[in-house]
């Protein structure tokens, strides 16, 4: 407790809602005579308008130093009441919520209990609320100009929808042109366009907008400063260039890669991968290479790959198409997992392709006099072992990040996922954020994604980065989390364990200091520390303790 | 003391992770799935938040016993939180039972957001567990007799 507390309580009957269980009224009478309890009031929507300026004018008032609300959940109302406090001179940090609705009155039946229990969440509130302490909020001016690492098809789309958005784009290709593996592909089916239209398309969408700048044959070497404030180092041509950016689009695409000990097979003239199959049907003087049966293996790396069962299934039915023939896809079971797949599976279907499922018994696969021999237990036909002999056996490969991903990574200190992918803040909820703020990736280079969610991927990139920097400004809460220089022995245990690279050594002060604008609030850092010296506003030793203290009261 | 199962109601600590855990309960509430009263709601901003100083404080004070809710694995908000909670709770796992706490009244279960029914489950099923088990030797003044 730093000064003396005078504290509001402010109870909502949520309209009735939370009154039907919980003696709210008795609840009150009980507050009223805790010394420290300034004010109590009772009402019936306490987020209403009304509701809320007249609680500005009690904080001001009668000098309240901490607010209390008995009422609905935070997650519904703790922003509402914190802009209430603030408007009214009060730190909004000063706020503790009991959750009695949603997690009291609603969810025990008997109104003596639900009182009871009610009663018991407010008084650990009010004891968190003691030794609460105010958070100061700071704008801080960021950059608004975004560097992309990548010029293959996420980057480019990155690029332009940003610079539609009116953000300053640094286009990074390490290669001589832009593309990436849009170069290799032979047909985008089902769309019409071919690959070399999209990349002409987008190309020229690229040079008609004078806030992308591109560098080919370009490096990032170095990565300074903070989210927000990055200072990059790049080399290009050999000379080095220095850059601000604001924020980082990492679209550095995927590369493939044959294990050749896992299959237990050699590639050779008549086992090819699919992007040699791709390369074949790319250039017409090939084509008379192409034999009449071809078959498709899928699935025996054991790992599903989307990028390669659509190129099977794409390139199956070109194949098909083309020249007529046997066409037989080999798979351990289909799946088809993104837009526009199944069709696509259908369409193959109709046009004569061939599916053979083989489940979890393995093919074998043995090579003989020019033909390749595959034998597998087939699913559909009761488990009978079919036999059947290919020309030319076209094989999935590999799925794995670019080639240097393991030296950008370390540049740009972001960390990479259990299949070798930067990873993600959350697959789920933030697929195109990195573990560090002011980072992001797109395309193929944090999942397995074939183009047209490539493409999806770079629009989805550029927003986040819009959302992060689009006014140049950013809200940090100062000292959230903050370290005590005295008690850190640098130790460092809280640098490796902040799963946001949020914590950087003071060299002036010898002790360890959180990026306020990095930080996301996990309180890992907080946790871990052996010496006890970082505390996480809002969740100290003492706001915890203080609130474990019931647990000694009987219910 | 199976005698009294009925009348005994546990007091059970549950830090709940604001990103999960947390607003599993609330739609249990918004869909009144009841559950026991003895629960005791922490909010933490993430399960690796939570300090093996307060799970130790908690059965001091005298919970029966302490859950720890986290993200589902490989779904953390904050990453690697729940990672770091599960170490932690396997770390006073180990000594818990030495100064004479049963291991069973700490645990740690994973679970989404949008996993009400599991929430409660997850509650009454260890409300169950520490009625059987009787209230804690700490509280019932054991340790150190
Ligand atoms: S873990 Fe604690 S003692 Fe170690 S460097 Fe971080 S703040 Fe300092
Ligand atoms: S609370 Fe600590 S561990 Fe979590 S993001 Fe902030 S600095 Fe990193």
């Amino acid at each position: 407790m730093v000064e003396d507390t005078k504290i509001g309580v402010f109870l909502c009957d949520c309209g009735e809602v939370i009154s039907r269980n919980i003696d709210l009224s008795g609840i009150r009478s009980n507050l009223e005579k805790i010394s420290d309890v300034g004010h109590v009031t009772l009402s019936h929507y306490l987020c209403s308008q009304k509701e809320i300026e007249l609680m500005g004018s009690e904080i001001s008032e009668k000098g309240l130093n901490r607010v209390v609300i008995g009422g609905c959940s935070p997650q519904f109302c703790e922003v509402i009441f914190m802009e209430a406090m603030e408007k009214s001179g009060l730190n909004p940090y000063l706020l503790s919520i009991a959750n009695i609705r949603d997690q009291c009155g609603w969810v025990h039946p008997g109104k003596t209990r639900a009182t009871s229990k009610a009663a018991r969440q407010i008084k650990m509130a009010i004891s968190k609320a003691r030794f609460l302490e105010p958070i100061k909020k700071e704008t801080v001016s960021i950059n608004r100009d975004v560097l992309i690492i990548g010029g293959g098809i996420s980057g480019m789309e990155a690029a332009i929808e940003l610079s539609e958005l009116d953000h300053k784009v640094t286009l990074l290709e390490r290669e001589k042109v832009l593309g990436g593996r849009l170069h290799q592909l032979y047909s985008l089916y089902p769309l019409e366009l071919t690959p070399g239209a999209l990349l002409a398309e987008k190309i020229e969408a690229i040079n008609k907008r004078a806030n992308i700048e591109v560098l080919t044959t370009a490096e990032l070497l170095k990565i300074e400063g903070h989210p927000g404030n990055f200072v990059a180092k790049i080399q290009r041509d050999g000379s080095p260039i220095t850059r601000n950016f604001g924020a980082i689009v990492v679209a550095t695409g995927c590369d493939t890669q044959f294990p050749t000990e896992r299959y237990g097979l050699e590639l050779s003239d008549n086992i090819i991968t699919q992007l040699q199959f791709e390369r074949m049907l790319k250039s017409q003087e090939e084509w008379d290479k192409i034999p009449q049966k071809i078959g498709f293996m899928l699935d025996i790396s054991d790992e599903y790959s989307r990028i390669s069962t659509i190129s099977a299934l794409r390139n199956g039915l070109a194949a098909k198409r083309r020249f007529g023939g046997e066409v037989y896809i080999f798979c351990k079971n289909l799946k088809l997992d993104a837009p526009g797949l199944e069709g696509l599976y259908r369409e193959a279907r109709d046009e004569g392709v061939i599916f053979f499922k083989f489940g979890d018994g393995m093919p074998t696969i043995s090579p003989a006099h020019g033909q390749i021999n595959i034998q597998l237990e087939d699913l559909y036909l009761a488990r009978e072992l079919v036999t059947l002999s290919c020309d030319l056996l076209v094989v999935d490969e590999k799925i794995i990040p670019q080639r240097d991903f393991e030296i950008l990574k370390s540049i740009l200190n972001i960390d990479l996922d259990s299949n070798g992918f930067y990873q993600q803040a959350n697959v789920h909820l933030y697929p195109v954020s990195s573990i560090r703020k002011g980072i992001f990736s797109a395309g193929s280079c944090r999942a397995d994604l074939d183009f047209s969610d490539a493409l999806a991927d770079g629009r989805a990139a550029a927003q986040a980065v819009h959302q992060l920097s689009y006014s140049g400004k950013a809200w940090i809460e100062v000292e959230k989390l903050v370290v005590d220089a005295d008690k850190c022995a640098l130790c460092l245990t809280c640098i490796r364990s902040c799963p946001h690279h949020a914590i950087e050594v003071d060299h002036e002060k010898q002790a360890a200091k959180v990026i306020d604008l990095a930080c996301q609030g996990c309180g890992i850092c907080a946790a871990e520390c052996p010496a006890k010296a970082i505390q996480h506003k809002g969740y100290t030793d003492n706001e915890i303790g203080a609130q474990l203290e019931f647990l000694e009261e009987a219910i | 003391m199976p005698e009294d199962k009925n009348r005994f109601s546990p007091k059970i600590a549950a830090f709940c992770c604001f990103h999960s855990a947390y607003l599993a309960a609330d739609s249990a509430g918004a869909m009144r799935k009841s559950y026991s009263d003895g629960v005791y709601i922490i909010r933490v901003p993430c399960a690796g938040k939570v300090e093996g100083l307060h799970i130790l404080q908690a059965f001091e004070k005298g919970a029966d016993g302490v859950l720890i809710l986290a993200c589902p694995q490989e779904s953390c908000h904050y990453i690697s939180g729940n990672i770091r909670a599960k170490k932690r709770v396997d770390y006073i796992l180990r000594f818990l039972e030495e100064i004479g706490i049963e291991p069973e009244r700490l645990k740690l279960f994973n679970l989404a957001s949008n996993q009400a029914p599991r929430f409660v489950q997850v509650v009454n099923e260890m409300a169950e567990r520490i009625k059987d088990l009787g209230p804690s030797p700490i509280k019932a003044g054991v340790i150190g007799r």
